[in-house]
């Protein structure tokens, strides 16, 4: 079989950084190729060159067989080659239609007078629609679509140029599982025509559910080409770290203390319905269920972001009562949020700045900071998170995602938190980084300090929790504990099904 | 499954243009606001509604109108044109200058250079921007100081006269069609572009999300050197008519245009967050700020007020359309 | 990052003391102790307005309603001052309280509403300068009283003018407060990135109130001074304040997107708008040339020193 796109010794530095050195691998109609690697192994460099935004400084890209040089990426597109962003490139006053055809407008213009024909664009965009399968308003204003939705026009926008080769770069990260599968769907049509697709995930089980061949990275470098089916999990990881991960979760605690912290019947008169849950000293709380279910609310509330409408907070026996984070901040209970660009960090701020920022008052008089207390607290929380910077005056958004979230982290534990609570705290960073901040979770619990993680990924819940609560619509609907944490019985709870079968045998 | 349904609807029914239209509830927010603008002018000054006076309401606001459709374009990209006013008073000197009484070479040049002048100080201020790095706000602030300088260096004083026969075609012509026909062909062309061209889906798309239209190929650089442009010529053209309206010169003629040009753009529609906005609406706008100072001058109230009245008319414009938004 | 922010900062100074040396070049005495004292008087009133002005572009914003607002409180304290000193302290209070409303309008409508700053001030600042209009029927009345006139003509030591002394003052204060105090953080915080400041407990609303509000106060308060400078009222005064004040922040390093510059760039920024006017006026610059010497030399400075771009 010959390849439909090559790419050989292809190598490009940016200032300082060796991000992509000598990489070769080969893609082939009708395969799944997997580029996989730790965040800043240089995946995304590469692909962004075979998409043509970044030009590489040595090596070549071949489609067909026959090198090219991609100045821009529509040069990329005319030879057959999409990409799906990692970051959203949405517009949100764009309509889907719009979204989908743009800068292809071309395609429906009328004839002579070269304007864009809406009526043929939205036509088009909802047969392209249906071909896959998708069901999707073709009017509605990208912005007001949830994000999953936004990510099936992104797909979709990528489908519209009939690719050959279709890239995918951690396509999944806020899909749904309902969503997940029916990207599986596409995948499985697009290679019926035997189109290539190149994948990038951090989900392993995605890895060998979608993958035929896969390359690792490691460092910018090449740690291998192999075919999947000749690779076991532990195989992967230990080419993208380059050693083996004996055990990535830390031993759990047995023995529970005394009651820490407590909500009673707690309601937002939006989602959250009639919550009551209790966190034990040196116990680590997962929480877990499918997106929007209000767990992210409830992380909210609690940490002072959202207010609610009934219930009780009571931290160490004591009812407490705030409305802003800086109230539950004088109270110890600091908040992880799941966006670390977003609403984590200053990206363009220093790394000191940032881990000071959310515990100002505590270093404060007449509202002027404590300088030599801040410098200290800041070496201090950069050594113990083990945060991978040249200094602590390096700005945030020149480090490593897991470099990043573990500023995020530090700068909540700067503010000597009672109760801690994450949000996904291991979201789109590294094994080695997670494996950390597992440990480091754990070592809070151990230390006394309440903590309470949501987090999507199953195993994860199921390997640093001690107990696990399922959220569903607003409610609780499980707790597990020991053996019952396991993927069958927290799935039920996430989904409701114990529920549910209640109601169907009335 | 069963959501494959909805998909097979679709298909049954073709679209149609009347579905397309269905879904623009902005423009008729503004409209409404129009509308009740209207009826407080009728009920307040009996010859509000009076043909004398809704000719002149047209002829006068033609010239915001078209500056107002150019300023639209730059505010789409989240920025703002400070020059157009400047540029405006540039013209009406040139016009001084150039134009002679019942030669039409010279109105012809005095057209050819308007335009070349507007895409110029355009292309100028875009190269700032985009080449430059220098904020919108700023890059045009400077190109302003420099144009008024230019302006008084043509013309230190205000006088001069513009040929009467011409500037009373352009802006009374055909018992007054000329004036509204040159709004509507403006607002056509601009909704056009805007709307059903490459070029104006670009830069929306630049408007709405910068990074995402770069990595969509879209040549972001050159689209809003484009917006600049267009904005520039807008605002020369704006100030032909705004020279015929005034029948003289005058360095300063166009020094509140630029505020104004803002405001009818962010009234109507275009939100400076960029990515949104709307020519109908500009249209609308630049009536409902052109209604404020006429129903002032019909009631013989001081004109201070219109600065007022439109200060406050922006904001609750602005309150509502943010109420609205935080609804959804 | 950080020691290239530095050399900026140097460089802007830099070239204020090259204008200088040029201005003395080009009209001897130009740096006579004299005139020195009157450049750092000029500079002042700018001066005090730009501290609003460089506060409310940190945190992302702008007010470009405060020229119009000094424009009111100098027709009012013109007003209401009308040549005597026991007119001044009512004066100052009616300063205060309108200014301090107009900031709060302000405040609103970008916090509540999130109507961008620039539209918001904007329109604000249209409403002002109508009401200031209508307060004087288009004719402002009153004069300076003797006190007013004092505090900007009289020299402290003999050399520099007492306004000018309550500048420095306020330049020193806002300076160790932007780099050493939890609001000085906050306003960093915020202007890179309001979410994520108010989720890590600084309080947003509390930040941009004071912002505001005393963005219009120290613009009222400037309103104030410029009565005893021009000793009565006029309906141009402060009309460039606006475009002057973010022309001098942005020069003296301050990001229009927000979150990284300060207040010392700024009083370099001041100085070079200054020093360029007083130099043009000296050599008799008819105002067709000094539009266009500003305008050329913002974008020069801009570009030179700022303008390198980042790319992918």
């Amino acid at each position: 079989m010959k390849p439909v796109l090559e790419v050989r010794d292809l190598d490009k530095s940016f200032v300082g950084v060796h991000a992509c050195d000598h990489v070769s691998f080969k893609c082939y109609p009708g395969r799944v190729h997997v580029l996989q690697g730790e965040n800043g192994a240089g995946k995304s460099t590469v692909l962004k060159m075979i998409s043509g935004l970044y030009h590489p400084d040595s090596g070549q890209i071949l489609v067909n067989g026959e090198p090219v040089k991609f100045e821009h990426p529509l040069d990329a597109r005319r030879k057959g080659i999409a990409m799906v962003y990692q970051e959203m490139t949405i517009f949100p006053e764009l309509t889907v239609a719009q979204n989908i055809y743009i800068n292809r407008e071309n395609e429906h213009f009328r004839k002579r007078t070269n304007l864009i024909d809406e009526v043929e664009m939205i036509n088009s965009a909802v047969t392209l629609a249906a071909r896959y399968g998708i069901s999707i308003d073709p009017y509605a204003r990208a912005g007001d679509l949830p994000i999953a939705q936004q990510q099936i026009i992104e797909i979709l926008k990528a489908l519209a140029s009939e690719p050959d080769i279709l890239i995918l770069d951690e396509p999944t990260a806020t899909l749904t599982t309902t969503e997940v599968s029916k990207l599986y769907e596409i995948v499985q049509e697009l290679l019926r025509k035997n189109k290539a697709i190149l994948f990038i995930s951090h989900r392993m089980g995605e890895v060998f559910q979608f993958g035929d061949d896969i390359t690792i990275m490691k460092d910018g470098q090449m740690a291998g080409s192999y075919e999947i089916k000749d690779l076991k999990e532990n195989d992967i990881i230990r080419l993208m770290v380059g050693r083996e991960l004996q055990n990535i979760f830390p031993p759990k605690q047995d023995a529970t203390g005394e009651e820490i912290f407590r909500v009673e019947n707690l309601s937002d008169g939006k989602i959250l319905n009639s919550i009551s849950l209790t966190l034990h000293k040196g116990e680590v709380l997962g929480i877990s269920a499918l997106d929007g279910q209000g767990q992210t609310q409830l992380l909210e509330t609690i940490a002072g972001v959202r207010k609610h409408t009934r219930g009780k907070i009571i931290l160490k026996g004591k009812e407490i009562r705030y409305n802003s984070v800086r109230g539950a901040h004088a109270l110890g209970i600091d908040y992880v949020p799941e966006d670390r660009k977003g609403k984590g960090l200053c990206l363009t701020l220093s790394v000191g700045e940032n881990i000071a920022m959310g515990s100002l008052p505590r270093r404060s008089r007449f509202g002027f900071i404590n300088l030599r207390s801040e410098n200290q607290v800041i070496s201090k929380y950069v050594r113990a998170m083990n945060i991978k910077t040249p200094s602590a005056a390096q700005l945030v958004g020149n480090l490593s995602g897991g470099n990043q979230q573990k500023v995020s982290i530090g700068k909540n534990l700067a503010d000597e938190p009672v109760l801690l609570l994450l949000n996904e705290p291991t979201r789109g960073i590294d094994v080695e980084a997670k494996q950390e901040i597992y440990k480091l979770i754990r070592e809070l619990a151990d230390q006394g300090v309440g903590v309470i993680v949501y987090t999507s990924d199953m195993m994860e819940v199921i390997g640093i929790s001690d107990r696990v609560l399922t959220m569903y619509e607003g409610r609780l609907t499980g707790e597990y504990t020991g053996d019952m944490i396991n993927e069958v019985s927290i799935m039920q709870g996430a989904m409701d099904l114990n529920h549910q079968a209640v109601k169907g045998e009335q | 499954m069963d959501s494959q349904k909805p998909v097979k609807n679709l298909l049954g029914s073709r679209h149609n243009r009347k579905l397309l239209f269905s879904r623009k509830s902005e423009v008729v927010f503004i409209y409404a606001f129009l509308i009740v603008f209207i009826i407080v002018a009728a009920i307040l000054s009996s010859h509000f509604l009076g043909l004398r006076n809704v000719r002149n309401l047209f002829s006068k606001n033609v010239g915001l109108l078209l500056v107002s459709l150019g300023q639209m374009f730059v505010i789409l990209l989240g920025g703002v044109d400070l020059s157009t006013g400047a540029v405006i008073s540039v013209i009406n000197v040139l016009c001084v200058s150039i134009l002679r009484d019942g030669n039409t070479g010279s109105y012809f040049a005095m057209l050819v250079v308007a335009i070349a002048f507007g895409a110029l100080v355009g292309l100028i201020n875009g190269l700032l921007v985009t080449k430059g790095n220098i904020q919108p706000i700023i890059a045009t602030l400077a190109t302003q100081t420099i144009l008024s300088g230019i302006a008084l260096y043509i013309q230190a004083k205000p006088g001069g006269e513009l040929p009467k026969n011409l500037c009373n075609f352009v802006t009374k012509g055909w018992n007054y069609l000329v004036p509204i026909i040159i709004g509507i062909a403006a607002t056509l062309v601009i909704w056009l572009l805007l709307n059903r061209t490459r070029t104006g889906r670009n830069i929306l798309a630049v408007g709405g999300n910068e990074q995402a239209a770069r990595s969509s190929g879209i040549l972001v650089d050159r689209t809003k050197v484009q917006a600049f442009i267009i904005c520039g010529i807008m605002s020369a053209l704006a100030g032909l008519y705004i020279s015929a309206y005034s029948k003289s010169g005058s360095p300063i003629i166009g020094d509140s245009y630029s505020q104004n040009s803002i405001n009818a753009a962010v009234i109507g529609g275009a939100s400076l967050m960029g990515g949104k906005s709307s020519a109908i609406g500009c249209v609308a706008a630049v009536l409902i700020i052109g209604i404020v100072g006429n129903i002032l001058n019909l009631m013989h109230v001081s004109s201070y007020y219109q600065y007022v009245l439109t200060g406050v008319i922006l904001m609750v414009a602005l309150t509502m359309s943010a109420l609205r938004k935080m609804k959804q | 990052m950080k020691s290239k922010k530095s050399i900026q900062v140097i460089a802007v100074y830099a070239i204020m003391i090259l204008m200088l040396i040029f201005g003395n070049i080009a009209v001897p005495g130009f740096i006579s102790t004299n005139n020195i004292a009157v450049i750092l008087r000029e500079m002042s009133f700018l001066g005090i307005c730009a501290i609003g002005q460089t506060l409310a572009i940190l945190t992302g914003g702008i007010d470009l309603s405060l020229s119009n607002t000094l424009l009111l409180c100098n027709i009012m304290s013109a007003f209401i001052v009308s040549g005597s000193d026991k007119n001044v302290p009512a004066a100052l209070l009616v300063c205060l309280l309108v200014s301090t409303a107009i900031g709060l309008v302000n405040f609103a409508g970008v916090y509540l509403l999130h109507i961008p700053a620039m539209i918001m001030t904007l329109a604000s600042g249209s409403a002002v300068y109508g009401i200031a209009y209508i307060y004087c029927d288009g004719a402002p009345k009153g004069k300076s009283s003797p006190f007013t006139s004092a505090l900007v003509n009289s020299r402290f030591l003999g050399t520099i003018n007492w306004t000018t002394v309550i500048w420095l003052i306020l330049s020193v204060v806002i300076i160790i407060v932007l780099k050493y105090s939890v609001f000085g953080r906050s306003v960093y915080a915020i202007g890179v990135n309001p979410v994520t400041a108010s989720y890590s407990g600084i309080s947003v609303p509390k930040t941009l109130a004071v912002i505001y509000i005393l963005s219009s106060v120290l613009a009222g308060f400037t309103g104030f001074l410029f009565l005893g400078y021009t000793g009565t009222a006029y309906l141009s005064t402060g009309a460039t304040y606006n475009m002057d004040s973010i022309a001098s922040v942005v020069i003296g390093g301050t990001s229009i997107a927000g979150g990284s510059g300060g207040y010392l760039g700024t009083i370099a920024g001041v100085g070079i708008m200054t020093i360029l006017t007083s130099l043009l006026t000296a050599m008799a610059v008819p105002q067709a040339g000094k539009d266009i010497i500003q305008g050329t030399l913002i974008i020069v400075l801009l570009v030179t020193v700022y303008g390198r771009k980042k790319k992918e």
